[in-house]
């Protein structure tokens, strides 16, 4: 006789929970691009529009777009290895942290702009 | 008739095996033990000495704990109030969702990193708990509010 072998259907789960919740929050990651990219399309013509296209802030535009693509990798990786709540839980805290450092971002774009008219 | 090389191998030590039945796929991380069987091997003592530096180390990180929960809670408060000034300036209900969604998330992001960093830091030492705390305030700075705050400080400066 040989002993059982207990908890291979959980392993088995946890990991399908894994995949499943990582393509779940790759989805709510790819949302919180919109934005960025949106205003990386349009903030540039907006501002050469008013005259003002050499205060473009390229920097903090590329920033936003950069922040969701650098961070969802991070909380993957921060999470591999640990059960899927954990897992789920660092992806929660990524993207809330992803949409406040957009704000974030956005906002330091707005206080740079120069006044128009 | 069963031939000899179909028959399981004997045992090696049947208490071993139950202990093993006993244990579930994920404990190890979890820092659950595996409960053991009157007679198996009982479970060694922790030293007087581990115990004192183990209570030191609680009280490490409830110290570290409650230091961080006024600043935690004040991102909070300020999230809340840099997402009043913020609009979308878009007129299509899915722009607009969006916007609220990532709004919603925002306010919670403060006490959602305090709560994680918590959880995914219970069984170790102070520092690493302090570390990731520390990086939250660093990370979720309500620049928003800061600088509304920073403008409405230099008209109230300009005025007087």
């Amino acid at each position: 006789m040989t002993a059982p072998v207990v908890g291979t259907d959980s392993v088995d789960k946890d990991r399908g929970g894994a995949v499943v919740t990582a393509l779940i929050f790759a989805v709510l990651f790819a949302l919180a691009e919109v934005t960025p990219v949106s205003n990386l399309v349009a903030l540039p013509a907006f501002y050469e529009y008013y005259g003002i296209g050499d205060a473009t802030p390229w920097l903090l535009l590329v920033l936003g777009v950069a922040i969701p693509a650098v961070i969802y990798p991070g909380a993957l990786l921060l999470g591999r290895g640990r059960p899927l709540f954990a897992r789920a839980l660092i992806l929660t805290v990524a993207l809330a942290s992803t949409f406040a450092l957009e704000f974030g971002v956005m906002a330091l774009a707005a206080a740079l702009q120069p006044a128009i008219g | 008739m069963a031939r000899p090389d179909n028959l399981d191998p004997p045992l090696q030590g049947e208490g071993d095996d139950d202990d093993e039945a006993l244990r579930w796929a994920g404990d190890e991380e979890r820092g659950r033990d595996a409960p053991h069987l009157r007679g198996s091997e009982p479970s060694p003592q922790v030293p007087l000495e581990d115990e004192q530096t183990t209570s030191r180390g609680s009280r490490g990180r409830t110290a570290a704990t409650v230091a961080f929960v006024l600043p935690y809670l004040l991102y909070t408060v300020a999230w809340i109030f840099a997402v009043q000034n913020l609009s979308s300036g878009s007129t299509s209900l899915p722009s607009e969702v969006l916007w609220q969604f990532g709004e919603f998330l925002t306010i919670l992001a403060a006490p959602l990193w305090f709560a994680a960093t918590l959880t995914l830091t219970r069984d170790h030492r102070p520092l690493p708990r302090v570390g990731w705390l520390a990086l939250g305030l660093g990370v979720l700075i309500p620049w928003p509010f800061v600088l509304d705050l920073y403008a409405a400080l230099q008209i109230a400066g300009n005025l007087s």
